[in-house]
């Protein structure tokens, strides 16, 4: 007390001070400082709470982009793959046709072909006959005048002889 | 059952084949009364075709016919006989001679189902073939 005295410090005072100081230490960590921190574990744990939900959120739409991103790779392989089909098909009714069209037009070249040849056979067969015809009437003509009775009788005698052979 | 035709000149050859001419008279009386019982004499001639066809297969004469454009003279109508006696190996040929504008010449004789065609008409019908063909 003595040293506190020495010191200039008035020790009465001093311990009415440590007295108020003690008092309102009490007072704000009761009323004061207790609801601050409360406030402050509050805000702490809804920020925490924010931050969670923040990542999570980010985490889940993370994923929702990576299953976004599979579902659009899966719609982009099936629609080429569709795509490929559709022209594949396309291509293969294509050369279908184009095969139909050329067997049609070959059946009918052939057709026509054979119809020209019918025709030009049926033409040299009209001649020949023609000329046949012609040169038997003439050859008729001309008998008729050769062929007396005995140039007939000879020709009868003549046959006699082939038919006994 | 109907009897046919062939069958009654079978029946009639049969009768007289064996017999000799002085009974023949008698056998085809009685034929052709059978005939007449059964109301057959409309096909008498039928029976009388086919009876002298089996009699000349049986006997190996032959029914032949030689058509010509003009008539012929005895003594070629039997060469032509001979001629196809001697072909077909018969005993005998029976040749009915025809005449026919249409051979135009030559001779064209049918024997059966043979036809020997030495006619002009049938060597104009091979030429017209052979030029047309």
């Amino acid at each position: 007390m003595e040293l506190l005295g020495n010191l200039g410090i008035n020790t009465k005072l001093f311990i009415a001070q440590l007295i108020n100081f003690a008092i309102l230490l009490f007072v704000l960590k009761k009323f004061a400082y207790q609801p601050i921190l409360k406030v402050l574990d509050d805000r702490k744990n809804k920020i925490e709470k924010g931050l969670k939900e923040a990542d999570e959120a980010r985490k889940k739409l993370e994923q929702i982009t990576v299953k976004e991103k599979e579902v659009l790779d899966k719609a982009n392989k099936k629609a080429t793959k569709i795509l490929l089909e559709a022209e594949e098909k396309a291509e293969k009714s294509r050369a279908e046709a184009v095969k139909e069209t050329e067997e049609k037009i070959d059946s009918l070249m052939k057709k026509a072909e054979e119809r020209i040849q019918e025709k030009k056979e049926q033409m040299l067969r009209d001649l020949k006959k023609d000329v046949a015809d012609l040169v038997v009437v003439a050859t008729e003509k001309v008998l008729e005048e050769k062929i007396d009775e005995n140039k007939d009788k000879e020709l009868i005698e003549k046959a006699v002889e082939r038919i006994k052979s | 059952m109907k009897i046919t035709a062939a069958q009654y000149a079978q029946a009639l050859y049969e009768l007289t084949k064996d017999k000799p001419e002085n009974e023949l008279g008698v056998v085809v009386e009685k034929f052709v009364q059978d005939l007449r019982d059964k109301r057959l004499l409309n096909r008498y001639e039928e029976i009388i075709r086919k009876f002298v066809k089996i009699y000349n297969k049986e006997n190996g004469i032959i029914e032949a016919k030689a058509v010509t454009s003009r008539s012929l003279d005895d003594k070629l109508v039997e060469r032509l006989k001979v001629a196809v006696k001697d072909r077909y190996r018969a005993k005998d040929v029976e040749l009915e001679v025809l005449t026919d504008d249409e051979v135009k010449g030559g001779v064209r004789i049918i024997a059966g189902e043979e036809i020997l065609d030495a006619s002009i008409a049938g060597r104009l019908r091979k030429l017209k073939k052979t030029l047309a063909s």
